[in-house]
């Protein structure tokens, strides 16, 4: 169960108000100025036709609105677009809980298996685009027939393709499918009810922000947060640090939808990504991402510089190797005063900065520390498991297990393959979790036909110490049989640093462009 | 249904002798029942699953018999609005997407995407 946030209900201004009244919301005025046309306005809170027959995410009413423009000519400007994806994505929205499943995909992470209740939804739908896609949408039966219509219509040979042809592919839709989706996402739900009645709270004040940056290891910063010029719109500013000691600078512009979709343009030292964030929860989380390079990104966690109640929330790093002297990072609250203790083995040699919700300490860590949880002491705070120190790595997990890059141009950039290795102490239930480990990188051919076709020279280069892979450049390859494209099917391997027999492996396919990229896909 | 368990025949069972590369990568599969349960497979989100040959992957889980270079055959993909998601469709929603790149293995840098701009 989902604990309420202060910030639950942040736009319900704009959803307490009418689609009818005009003259409220800038939103609503330009959807009666462009939609209305031919959307026709309805009375109450029916507002217009079809639009207010459905709730969906911002991308999802984004592709909404871009769709009008490509398929039906609707001429409007950005900023107008940008008003009624705001309107539309508050009013009509998802609640949390309904988008909860779908994280991943609104995070555009996207090397992944999806799985369905529904024995055939991934054959009938899935087969194209993501079952997400149409899993962050809620209509009512006529709604989701419509949109099977749609897809007939627009989408001419359908019916013609593979597990479309080998079945009466419309009938299914409109018979099994549609009336699925009408019951499992219908436009009435308890949670919207209750997220429209929400009280809510606001983003802005200081938040201390952590994750893992491909690459370059595991940072930490201060984001400030404070009030911008539009409607729940917020500029961001971050103060912080990788565990090496390199700083990380950066700021931003953010846009709260439906009153916990944080959306965030940012810079951070000098490189340009999007931000999503879920402030529903006491601990929003999201990902940073490079929106054209969407493997880059970064798992994120935030949390409110004056918590609730005081306490240790991360190790960065989540474990020590014996015999190491490095840095040692504690993020929490209540942190400024007490004696520090790690345990057995650990002694803190420094103490580079202290405050708070922050420390950041010199530590060496005994050659004969005793592997295991690292209860982690800091004046009342305390917590068992949240650092771990080891002698050796008894268990590597790269991820993703199947990754998919692509190769690209200036007009359809290349997506890399960006892979991590977690390691673990013990086995089973009970094995501890070391977070990344250094491990060398490798690559091979996946199998003999691979090999044969020379993927491993043609497709991309993969940094042995980060785990990074860059796909080569799109085109016809003339050095290729048939001039192929340097795609390929490939063995990504790792091994610990110093134990070079335990080792994971993945499976990376380095594939073609895609031009047709919408946020959600 | 007749046309279904033709499907189902290998190459030589219905009397066809693979003739390229593709063509054998499709006999490779052990049995039918074995490639219908490729076919069948899920792939990874972004990647179209309807391996007829495939966009991102092929019916075997690589690359190797798909069509390549892709660019060879690209416009009879969007012309037949084939993997919709992924290649803009001419038949219907993006006519004019290979305007002015019409021989697309050497105006593959033509090509733009397609999503409009104007999100957040």
């Amino acid at each position: 169960m989902r604990t309420l946030s202060p910030l639950r209900g942040l736009c319900l201004v704009a959803i307490a108000s009418t689609p009818l009244m005009a003259g409220a919301d800038p939103g609503e005025e330009a959807i009666n100025r462009y939609c209305s046309g031919c959307h026709q306005v309805g009375n109450g809170d029916n507002g217009w036709s079809r639009i207010s027959a459905q709730r969906k995410t911002p991308e999802g009413w984004d592709m909404t609105v871009a769709r009008m423009q490509l398929m039906h000519g609707l001429e409007l400007p950005g900023e107008a677009r940008r008003d009624i994806v705001k309107y539309l994505a508050d009013t009509r929205g998802l609640a949390p809980e309904e988008s909860a499943p779908q994280r991943a995909l609104i995070e555009r992470r996207l090397n992944r298996i999806e799985s369905f209740d529904h024995p055939s939804y991934q054959e009938m739908c899935a087969r194209c685009h993501t079952g997400g896609r149409a899993q962050l949408q809620r209509r009512p039966l006529e709604e989701w027939e419509h949109l099977m219509h749609f897809h007939v219509g627009q989408f001419q040979t359908i019916e013609y393709q593979a597990m479309a042809r080998d079945r009466d592919w419309f009938d299914l839709a409109l018979d099994e499918i549609a009336p699925w989706l009408a019951e499992t996402q219908g436009l009435e739900s308890a949670a919207w009810d209750a997220w429209q009645q929400a009280e809510g709270g606001s983003p802005e004040g200081d938040w201390q922000l952590w994750g893992h940056w491909p690459g370059e290891g595991d940072f930490y910063a201060d984001v400030t947060i404070s009030a911008a010029e539009g409607e729940d719109a917020y500029a961001l500013s971050l103060a912080g640090a990788f565990t090496s000691g390199r700083s990380l600078e950066g700021a931003g512009q953010a846009i709260v939808y439906t009153g916990y979709e944080w959306r965030a343009n940012l810079s951070l030292n000098g490189r340009d990504f999007k931000q999503v964030l879920d402030l529903s929860e006491a601990r929003p989380g999201g990902r940073i991402f490079d929106d054209h390079d969407e493997a880059f990104g970064m798992q994120v966690t935030m949390v409110p510089s004056e918590a609730a109640a005081p306490g240790l929330v991360a190790s960065l790093p989540a474990s020590l190797k014996a015999g190491e002297r490095r840095r040692l990072v504690l993020l929490g609250q209540g942190l400024g005063e007490g004696e520090i203790d790690l345990g057995e083995g650990v002694t803190v040699r420094e103490v580079i900065e202290r405050g708070d919700t922050r420390l950041v300490l010199d530590v060496e860590v005994a050659a004969d520390l005793t592997p295991g949880w690292l209860p982690v002491v800091v004046g009342d705070r305390r917590h068992e498991q949240l650092l771990a120190g080891y002698q050796r790595v008894d268990r590597l997990e790269v991820s993703p297990a199947l990754g998919v890059a692509r190769i690209g141009n200036d007009r359809t950039p290349p997506v890399s393959g960006v892979f991590s290795a977690l390691g673990y102490l013990g086995e089973g239930e009970e094995a501890i979790p070391l977070g990344q480990v250094p491990v060398r990188w490798s690559v091979a051919p996946w199998d003999e036909i691979a090999e044969r076709d020379e993927d491993a020279k043609f497709a991309g280069v993969l940094d042995a110490a980060t785990g990074i892979f860059s796909p080569a450049g799109a085109g016809p390859n003339p050095l290729r049989q048939y001039n192929a494209n340097n795609v390929g099917n490939l063995r990504v391997t790792a091994s610990v640093v110093g134990q070079e027999t335990v080792q994971d492996e993945a499976q990376l396919i380095v594939t073609v462009q895609r031009w047709n990229n919408p946020p959600l896909r | 249904m007749s046309n279904h368990s033709d499907n189902n025949k290998t190459m030589t069972q219905l009397g066809l002798a693979p003739l390229n590369r593709k063509a054998r990568e499709m006999e490779r599969a052990a049995t039918p029942e074995a490639l219908e349960e490729v076919q069948a497979m899920q792939t990874i989100a972004g990647c179209t699953s309807s391996f007829d040959p495939g966009w991102e992957v092929d019916p075997f889980g690589g690359v190797a018999s798909l069509c390549q270079p892709m660019e060879a055959d690209l416009y009879g993909c969007a012309d037949p609005c084939w993997w919709p998601a992924q290649v803009p469709d001419t038949m219907n929603t993006y006519p004019h997407w290979g305007d002015g790149a019409d021989r697309a293995e050497d105006d593959w840098r033509k090509l733009d995407s397609v999503y409009p701009g104007g999100e957040k």
